[in-house]
């Protein structure tokens, strides 16, 4: 009887799970493409679906699809940011997220000079590398500097969750009920001088303003703390720091695309 | 135990025949009634009330009742060698479709729950007959077959995993995975851009020549596919264009019956 009623919960899970497992998951990456759709120029949203053939989020989660799939498996190493021993960003590294994305905004400067698949593909590597660099949880620090970031939380059950796979889902969590356009609705809230303050810079500088949010989050979420029983101050102020990136992440990644295709 | 299969045999009697995810079905009509011209869309309301968009999925719904259980069978087409559909009786989406637009040009003797019952074919079976899943060829006998296939779930090389899946759950849910948090409307405008410029091609034709346009399609997709075939995670990603097409057509094509329906 245990075997069947087993059997039974194995096909029907199989029917009603996929594979969910996007980094930073699909709603945050999803909401940031569709706040960056909104502050567009009309020259670089008409230049964006040309090259693209689709809307923003068609692509917002289109490099974890792909990150274990020859030709694009390098890429696979770029969606964090990369801190050295001293606490700063490693500008150097070709893993950093950071680092890509201001790669790829020099090489677009000439984009009209690009055969139009590099365009195109620059273009789906930017829109989720500038979500990315602002997960709170993607980010690689040097052992020296931060020897336990890899732990462990757990939950209810007493299983473990790691911090990375929490703070992926964090936004998940806290917004399940909302779609990606009413999230952004949510969220879509700055002053445009609190527009012109976050997209100020590169992405060096975005990834060191976020800093203090990445650090925070292991003040919030310490090593073997249990996810369900946070307390209602530290839930908040975890949706908080996911509602805040997600903002900055789809101004700057607009920005980075208005200036691309700057008229 | 009697439960636990009953549970299992509605399982699987609810997806061996659905035609897309529910969000997706709502986008196609939606667009389709934004291509409608205005007796058409005065019409649809009329019948199928304000909340139109909403009823999408009914045939389903009923299977699910236990009621309307024929209709598993009007959602699929089958095609000759030379792709040329096989219409031997009503159990089929085309007859079925030629007979709706029938009873709503003559709704004016039919009573309203005949037209509702023809309007709901329209929308349901046109989307039906553009899933992949739907549509079999006599070339590829197997593609009648909900058969089991390989899926890539991640890793790469000797750490890469897979699942097997149902070739016609897929077709229905397989792509729902990378949006799940779009909204209807975040569907129509991605239609509208990845697929608008077509419109007037899609429109064109009759229902015979729609599904010999499918046929052309997916034949390809059956020149390798077929049971125990291996999909990999980029082909996976790559065949959401095949998806998005069956979608736009299927959207389309609802309004130009709609307007011929109606004119």
């Amino acid at each position: 009887m245990k075997k069947c009623i087993f059997i039974v919960l194995m096909i029907a899970m199989s029917f009603g799970t996929l594979q969910k497992a996007f980094a930073w998951g699909g709603n945050a990456h999803t909401t940031v493409t569709v706040i960056a759709e909104r502050h567009l120029t009309p020259e670089a949203k008409e230049k964006v679906e040309h090259y693209l053939n689709h809307t923003l989020p068609f692509y917002a989660i289109w490099m974890d699809q792909i990150r274990y799939t020859d030709p694009y498996r390098p890429s696979g190493k770029w969606h964090s940011n990369w801190w050295d021993a001293n606490g700063k960003l490693d500008v150097t590294n070709e893993k950093c997220a950071a680092y890509q994305v201001e790669r790829l905004r020099k090489e677009m400067k000439d984009y009209k000079n690009l055969p139009d698949s590099v365009v195109r593909l620059n273009l789906m590597y930017l829109i989720h590398l500038v979500a990315d660099m602002h997960c709170p949880s993607h980010n690689y620090w040097d052992k020296k500097a931060f020897p336990q970031y890899r732990y462990n939380l757990t939950n209810k059950k007493g299983k473990k969750v790691s911090y990375h796979s929490y703070w992926d889902n964090a936004l998940n969590y806290g917004r399940r009920k909302m779609n990606a356009e009413q999230y952004a609705d949510y969220i879509d809230n700055a002053t445009p001088k609190e527009y012109k303050a976050i997209v100020k810079g590169n992405a060096y500088r975005w990834a060191n303003t976020s800093l203090p949010n990445f650090l925070r989050t292991f003040e919030l979420t310490p090593k073997d703390s249990n996810v369900d029983a946070y307390s209602k101050q530290q839930r908040i102020e975890i949706r908080n720091i996911c509602d805040e990136e997600a903002k900055k992440g789809g101004y700057r990644l607009a920005h980075v695309l208005n200036t691309i295709f700057k008229k | 135990m009697k439960k636990i299969f009953l549970a299992l045999a509605l399982i699987c009697g609810v997806y061996t025949a659905q035609a897309w995810n529910w969000v997706y079905d709502q986008a196609a009509l939606l667009l389709a009634y934004e291509n409608m011209t205005p007796a058409a869309q005065t019409e649809l309301k009329k019948y199928l009330g304000e909340d139109y968009s909403k009823q999408v999925q009914t045939f389903q719904k009923a299977r699910k009742a236990g009621n309307l259980l024929e209709s598993a069978e009007w959602e699929q087409i089958s095609l000759d060698m030379d792709l040329k559909p096989v219409v031997a009786d009503d159990k089929n989406a085309i007859a079925q479709l030629e007979m709706a637009v029938e009873v709503v040009k003559n709704r004016a003797t039919k009573s309203n729950e005949e037209v509702a019952l023809a309007m709901h074919k329209l929308i349901e079976l046109t989307i039906a007959m553009h899933n992949v899943g739907n549509i079999s060829l006599e070339e590829f006998p197997y593609s009648k077959e909900d058969f089991e296939f390989q899926q890539s779930a991640g890793g790469y090389g000797k750490k890469e995993k897979f699942r097997t899946r149902k070739w016609k759950h897929f077709w229905s849910y397989g792509f729902s995975v990378f949006h799940s948090v779009w909204s209807a409307d975040m569907h129509v405008r991605e239609l509208k851009v990845c697929r608008g410029r077509n419109k007037e091609q899609y429109m064109a034709g009759s229902i015979r020549d729609w599904a010999t346009d499918m046929g052309k399609v997916v034949k390809p997709l059956y020149e390798w596919a077929g049971p125990d075939c291996y999909l990999s995670r980029l082909a996976h990603s790559q065949y959401e264009e095949l998806y998005l097409d069956g979608v736009a057509r299927a959207s389309y094509r609802i309004a130009a019956l709609f307007n011929e329906a109606t004119k």
